[in-house]
């Protein structure tokens, strides 16, 4: 072997006696051709769609995601393609990232996220990697099209003027408020439940509830007409109170008490006299059997000239989603809503607002956040229940 | 001065002159495979190289 080097070497590096000088520098002409567009295709074929679903990780869970977002199809027929918003378009970066596709090599061959439940098992891993690079390019592979030079103000919304002009104005990174705009947020974010709820939860389970006392929801809780658990009656808002008149194997039978709209068929009940803080939603033939209500005292809000009705109900609901106090409820809400809104602005104090004006404020806003319905009850609850109606020293 | 004629005077280690077919092997090799490859390996080794740099120093920024 070391001979055959060493004879090869002897050719290479005296003149040649055979070839002529002409055809030496034709050869290496045709060389150098052939391999600079072999290697610019070899990297245009890597930075296609077709290559990037070839496997089946991508095809079956973040292409068909994106399949349903306005970056796949929308009116005017211009798309993104994986490697559009995922593949830098700088040569030095884009050459680096092709080298960091070695650890997807690797994952395809050894199987690393080869089912759906391998890939969720991962995926705010992966969204965090992604999410970290538009972080520090300021989102650079959006801007490649879009530019909050060139938005309309005019033609936009008012909603989303009201937050895209000061995000250009700090000429934001748009993945601040936009992250899952092309494909599902990992469940922790999402659908899923926020590991500090499900420790609430937790304990709402393992609770030792008394006869007599009052309790909260954690979370939504069903009601029912009946012990069995069978007839459905509505449910409880999180965070809402109960006092527990008797408990029936896994059934406990609970009384809500609040006011109610003398209007329609006053199927909310409310947290207080004039007070838009819903505590329980009820069906429509629970609401209006008035058997069911023992009515306490009648009053008109003079601010709308709507009656409201005092009302006690009773009806069972399932063991399990009650806690005695609710300041640790108070206290994820409170963290949620400042980690919420503090990605896009200064959250205003809960005080800032009354709580009938929190819910038409809070509803325009959610939107830009990733918290889930259940979620989004619960804070709705502790800004109204913490609201300027209730604070000391609110303006 | 006569036009030489053309007698190799270029000879392998032990003495065998280096033949045509040799040197064609020889550019061949160098040209499409060897360079290629180096290249390859150059800028495949920058791209790892400019990785490494980003677990120590982050994601590229923006420019």
């Amino acid at each position: 072997m070391i001979k055959r080097i060493k004879s090869f070497w002897r050719v290479l590096s005296r003149p040649p006696v055979h070839i002529s000088l002409g055809l030496l520098v034709i050869a290496g002409f045709v060389a150098g051709i052939i391999f600079w567009g072999g290697f610019n295709t070899a990297l245009e074929v890597t930075n296609t769609e077709a290559f990037c679903i070839s496997c089946h990780e991508m095809k079956d869970n973040v292409f068909e995601e994106l399949k349903d977002t306005v970056h796949y199809e929308n009116r005017t027929g211009v798309r993104a393609t994986c490697p559009d918003c995922h593949v830098p378009h700088n040569w030095t970066d884009k050459i680096a990232r092709k080298m960091q596709a070695s650890k997807e090599v690797w994952g395809a061959i050894f199987g690393t996220i080869n089912t759906p439940e391998k890939f969720e098992a991962k995926r705010l891993e992966l969204a965090q990697h992604e999410w970290a690079r538009f972080s520090a390019n300021n989102s650079l592979e959006c801007r490649n099209c879009h530019d909050y030079d060139s938005m309309d103000w005019d033609k936009m919304g008012d909603e989303a003027r009201r937050f895209m002009k000061p995000a250009a104005e700090r000429n934001q990174s748009c993945l601040d408020c936009h992250k899952g705009i092309a494909h599902n947020l990992p469940k922790e974010m999402n659908t899923g439940v926020d590991p500090a709820l499900a420790r609430l939860m937790d304990q709402a389970a393992g609770a030792r509830l008394t006869t007599g006392e009052t309790y909260y929801t954690v979370t939504s809780v069903d009601l029912y007409t009946d012990p069995e658990l069978q007839n459905r009656a509505g449910y409880l808002d999180p965070a809402s109170s109960v006092n527990l008149i008797s408990t029936r194997g896994d059934a406990l039978e609970v009384q809500v008490s609040g006011w109610r709209k003398q209007k329609g068929f006053g199927r909310i009940m409310y947290e207080g006299f004039g007070l838009n803080v819903a505590s329980a939603v009820l069906e429509k033939e629970v609401a209006t059997d008035d058997a069911r209500f023992s009515a306490g005292e009648d009053k008109v809000d003079d601010l709308t000239g709507l009656a409201w009705e005092q009302a006690d109900i009773t009806l069972w609901a399932k063991k399990g989603g009650l806690l005695p106090e609710r300041d640790a409820l108070w206290g994820y809400a409170d963290q949620t809503y400042s980690d919420g809104c503090s990605v896009c602005h200064g959250e205003p104090a809960p005080a800032h607002f009354d709580a009938n004006t929190w819910p038409a404020m809070f509803s325009g806003m959610v939107g830009f956040t990733n918290m889930n319905a259940e979620t989004q009850a619960l804070v709705l609850k502790y800004l109204q229940l913490h609201s300027s109606d209730f604070a000391e020293n609110a303006h | 001065m006569g036009k030489q004629p053309v007698t190799s005077t270029a000879t392998d280690q032990d003495g065998t002159p280096i033949s045509k077919a040799r040197e064609w092997q020889v550019v061949l090799m160098v040209t499409f495979v060897i360079l290629p490859a180096t290249a390859v390996a150059v800028v495949g080794g920058y791209g790892f190289a400019v990785w490494i740099g980003q677990m120590f120093f982050g994601p590229p920024g923006h420019p």
